[in-house]
């Protein structure tokens, strides 16, 4: 059977064509597929040669999507969240739903409500610091002369004067 | 065969038929919404495969023959994952059609795009296993390649899941020592073989003037693939859902054809003139 294995040039079913119109393929030598392609084309037929689509990448943006950036810079705790699970909403998602409902329904300021919404947030964050950071215990054990600070390399120090010279540029400026 | 052959015949006086057979590639497929369901084909007995005598449609006459629609919901592409492309810097260009937008650089796959191509190759796949022909599923993901080879024997197709070896389909006659037959449709589950490479499959089947069915993920080439099907090809789960619609799809095909014949079907017949 007669083929050509010209891949970039056209597409499989107008190589196939030509071969039959011109009756290198015999009509009952034709692909399989070849009566299924014309009656189901491909939806935008491609081939090798055919041109850059131009089309343009539009940004998806929402309108929450300032809140929920203010969100995450002012609480900056990520827990996790499960992607195949759509019943639980995240934390942000709560935030903004309790954020919409304060300004939609009970007609707050923007400022008030996220302020109110962010609360229990503000209250978690707070915990959690403390559960970082617990108050400092009474430091005990070292002598001051033993202790690694003093052993660290000395800081370099300005001189008195080349400080206060810094300090009058400073405050001319 | 004389029987399918005079009916065949017989159709192509019909005004349907001999519309189509005059070789105008007017689209008369899949022409119904990709959100809503299409009514369901008619009862068995107006279709192909009924007693002598009752009216009879060859199967490429109908939009959606074998009512692979039915297969998926636009829920089932979302929750498989199938609408998260790659991030903007790997975009290939030919893929900029099939794209939502991009979110945060990340791209989106337009799943009402995707819907559409997606119909339309189950439908292709469907045809193909209807006329017993040979389909090959092709994947390099050694994650997916358990997935991709039990659903292939599951559905009596073929699959190719190893490393692919140059001349596989271009020179089988001495890869394979003798005359092989090539499989009619390839369907590939990830068109790379490795993050930048091409899958060696898709170049050879288009030489070979095989028909492809290919899910291109965003950094994919779908010039090559006769039927591209936009959609994420990385995560498991939409791994998963393409196995198991290809599957079902092909097994439909299969079914309808042990209902219809029991060994051959008919002849295509010739169209009058070969002018395009």
């Amino acid at each position: 059977m007669a083929s050509n294995r010209f891949e970039k040039i056209g597409t499989i079913y107008s190589r196939i064509t030509g071969l039959l119109r011109a009756g290198a393929t015999k009509w009952e030598n034709k692909p399989l597929w070849y009566n299924v392609y014309r009656a189901f084309p491909p939806l935008n037929e491609t081939s090798f040669g055919s041109p850059v689509p131009d089309t343009p990448i539009r940004n998806i943006f929402y309108a929450e999507d300032k809140l929920r950036a203010k969100f995450h810079k002012d609480y900056r705790m990520l827990s996790a969240v499960r992607l195949d699970d759509r019943s639980t909403p995240s934390e942000c998602q709560t935030f903004i739903q309790e954020y919409k409902a304060l300004v939609e329904e009970k007609g707050k300021a923007e400022k008030d409500a996220y302020s109110e919404a962010f609360s229990p947030f503000q209250k978690k964050l707070k915990a959690e610091m403390k559960k970082q950071h617990p108050p400092e215990a009474e430091e005990v054990g070292f002598d001051s002369e033993e202790s690694p600070r003093s052993e660290a390399a000395p800081q370099e120090r300005l001189s008195e004067k080349d400080a206060k010279e810094l300090y009058t540029d400073i405050f001319k400026k | 065969m004389n029987r399918i052959s005079r009916i065949f015949k017989s159709h192509l006086i019909s005004d349907q038929f001999t519309k189509c057979n005059s070789w105008s590639r007017k689209r008369w497929a899949l022409s119904y919404s990709t959100q809503t369901q299409p009514a369901e084909a008619e009862s068995t007995s107006d279709l192909i495969g009924s007693k002598e005598g009752t009216k009879r449609v060859s199967p490429l006459m109908h939009e959606d023959f074998f009512n692979v629609h039915s297969l998926f919901t636009m829920n089932d592409l979302f929750d498989a994952r199938v609408h998260y492309g790659h991030k903007e810097g790997s975009l290939n260009n030919f893929m900029r059609p099939y794209i939502f937008g991009s979110r945060l650089e990340h791209l989106i796959f337009d799943l009402d795009k995707t819907a559409e191509h997606l119909r339309l190759a189950l439908n292709i796949a469907a045809h193909i296993a209807y006329r017993d022909g040979i389909i090959l599923f092709i994947g390099q993901t050694p994650q997916n390649a358990h997935l991709i080879e039990a659903t292939a024997k599951e559905c009596g197709a073929y699959a190719h899941t190893r490393l692919f070896q140059k001349g596989l389909f271009s020179n089988s006659t001495t890869v394979f020592n003798g005359i092989t037959r090539l499989p009619d449709l390839c369907i590939f589950f990830n068109t790379l073989s490795t993050v930048l490479e091409e899958h060696r499959g898709v170049a050879e089947a288009a030489k070979m003037n095989i028909a492809t069915i290919g899910i291109v993920d965003t950094n994919c080439d779908p010039r090559l693939i006769t039927y591209p099907v936009p959609g994420n090809d990385d995560s498991p789960v939409s791994q998963e859902l393409y196995c198991k619609l290809f599957k079902a799809a092909i097994l439909k095909g299969q079914e309808r054809r042990r209902l219809d014949f029991r060994k051959t079907i008919a002849e295509d017949p010739k169209p009058v003139d070969l002018s395009e």
